[in-house]
């Protein structure tokens, strides 16, 4: 294991400043109250019983593992981002929910059999360098699965960029400003990003690489990883997945 | 055949030939299968360019017509009613093309897989295998539910849908010819790119290329067609 040790200072998203950076658009008021609405499909998808032990693979600052402890789930959120686990712990606080969050990277997280189910909301797959690390990763979860445990990971999906693809874009929240620039990789393997914020006088550049999956690609990382069934959705009603969806959701079940 | 294949304008140019021989590597005289060939789109610009062109199809109309216009032209063309998942001819070919969406047809998937590892078998070492086709990406940014064409004072009314996860596209297509209304169902899997070219490495190809278009443009947010090359 020591000699595939990761290297983090390397990869973009083990910087915290970008997080930080990007914070107020991407977790503004409205995603936390469309995870409040979210919540009871999204249990619903998993066949989540009453007290379900559940994972929250890359939580940020806990969105769903705080809805999901208000619903009597037992949580635990995993992610790498100091700053985002520091909210997450103090808004659990402040709601009196009791919320495990654990610091971790999810390419070595591993709890054999602690869990009814995973959830790897919001792209949150994708990241790394090595196609080999997203396997991995979902070898953890299924590690990390009791028997019958669902895995379900929500994506923007190929299928929904290359219909909704914009070269730039902008947007602005109190005063800041997001630029946003993307390009295709070629084969459409992926998306390089550019996005600079401009807040209060100073401007910040972050580029990034995201490994795009088509639905029946995810489909067969999942099976590939060990899951016995996958299903696919295009949203956490279960909706089918088409040239309508904004969201690619895959369940996978470990037999 | 006025719709997929407009009176005039459907072969292929002796330019596209020239373009398509570039990307497979060969050169006049070098002997290439023409999978799915339809009414000889590019076999007969291929045949004129100087090369030794077998076609196949399992329509009877299309060999037909194509026979019809190579004889036309006093081109030598070998024209076969063949079902692609079971022709084979061990190394008899320096290059294989399917061109203009002929790929995916089949209800069972592994059928498409079988396709490929017959060509696989019918070629030469060395030898490349083209397809040009429709692809998820493509498809996800000019979809259309519906539409309609007109050809030869004929209509033809298709209604399309996404199914099965986005790999599938089924249609419906209605043909109003003279007051009579005639329905299909047409049914054809879709790949993106990295799932195409899985595909083929998966039936054996060592390396496989892939682009835009026959330009070799690059396969990205503005290709407009997926074109892959596998090389044996």
């Amino acid at each position: 294991m020591r000699a595939r040790a990761v290297s983090r200072r390397r990869e973009w998203f083990g910087d915290d400043r970008f997080w930080r950076a990007f914070k107020p658009f991407m977790f503004d008021e409205d995603k936390w109250q469309a995870a409040a609405r979210d919540a009871d499909p999204l249990a619903r998808l998993l066949s989540l019983k009453p007290g379900a032990a559940v994972l929250d693979l890359c939580c940020g600052p806990g969105r769903f593992s705080l809805e999901l402890a208000r619903r009597g789930y037992r949580v635990t959120g995993v992610d790498r981002t100091q700053a985002y686990l520091a909210e997450a712990r103090r808004r659990a606080r402040e709601h009196g929910l009791a919320v495990e969050f654990v610091r971790s990277d999810m390419r070595r997280f591993a709890r054999p059999r602690a869990y009814e189910a995973c959830i790897n909301m919001y792209t949150s797959i994708g990241y790394f360098k090595r196609p080999e690390d997203d396997l991995r990763v979902c070898r953890n979860v299924l590690e990390s699965l009791k028997p019958g445990g669902t895995f379900l990971v929500q994506t923007g999906a190929k299928e929904w960029l290359a219909r909704e693809f914009r070269p730039r874009h902008w947007r602005e929240r109190d005063g800041t400003f997001v630029l946003e620039e993307r390009e295709i990789a070629p084969g459409w393997t992926g998306v390089s990003n550019r996005w600079i914020v401009v807040s209060k006088g100073r401007v910040r550049e972050f580029r990034f690489f995201l490994r795009l999956y088509s639905a029946v690609e995810l489909s067969n990382l999942i099976k590939q990883a060990g899951f016995s069934r996958v299903s696919v959705h295009g949203d956490l009603e279960g909706a089918p997945f088409d040239n309508t969806s904004r969201w690619l959701v895959a369940v996978g079940r470990k037999s | 055949m006025p719709f997929l294949f407009p009176a005039g304008r459907w072969p292929a140019t002796v330019k596209d030939a020239g373009l398509l021989a570039g990307l497979l590597g060969v050169g006049p005289g070098a002997s290439v299968l023409d999978l799915g060939c339809g009414p000889g789109r590019y076999a007969l610009p291929l045949a004129e360019s100087g090369f030794r062109v077998t076609g196949i199809d399992r329509t009877r109309p299309y060999l037909d017509a194509a026979r019809k216009l190579a004889s036309r032209k006093r081109l030598k063309i070998e024209f076969r009613h063949a079902d692609m998942r079971r022709f084979v001819r061990p190394g008899a070919f320096d290059a294989v093309i399917n061109t203009f969406s002929t790929f995916g047809y089949f209800k069972d998937p592994a059928d498409d897989l079988r396709v490929c590892r017959n060509v696989l078998r019918s070629l030469r070492p060395g030898g490349r295998f083209l397809i040009e086709t429709m692809s998820k990406e493509v498809l996800a940014r000019v979809f259309e539910p519906s539409g309609w064409r007109e050809a030869n004072g004929a209509f033809l009314l298709e209604e399309r849908e996404v199914v099965d996860g986005w790999s599938g596209l089924s249609q419906r297509w209605v043909l109003v010819r003279g007051g009579k209304v005639t329905e299909f169902r047409v049914y054809m899997r879709l790949y993106s790119a990295v799932e195409l070219r899985a595909l083929l490495r998966r039936a054996g190809f060592r390396q496989v290329e892939v682009f835009g278009g026959l330009e070799r443009e690059t396969y990205d947010n503005n290709a407009r067609r997926l074109v892959t090359l596998g090389r044996k």
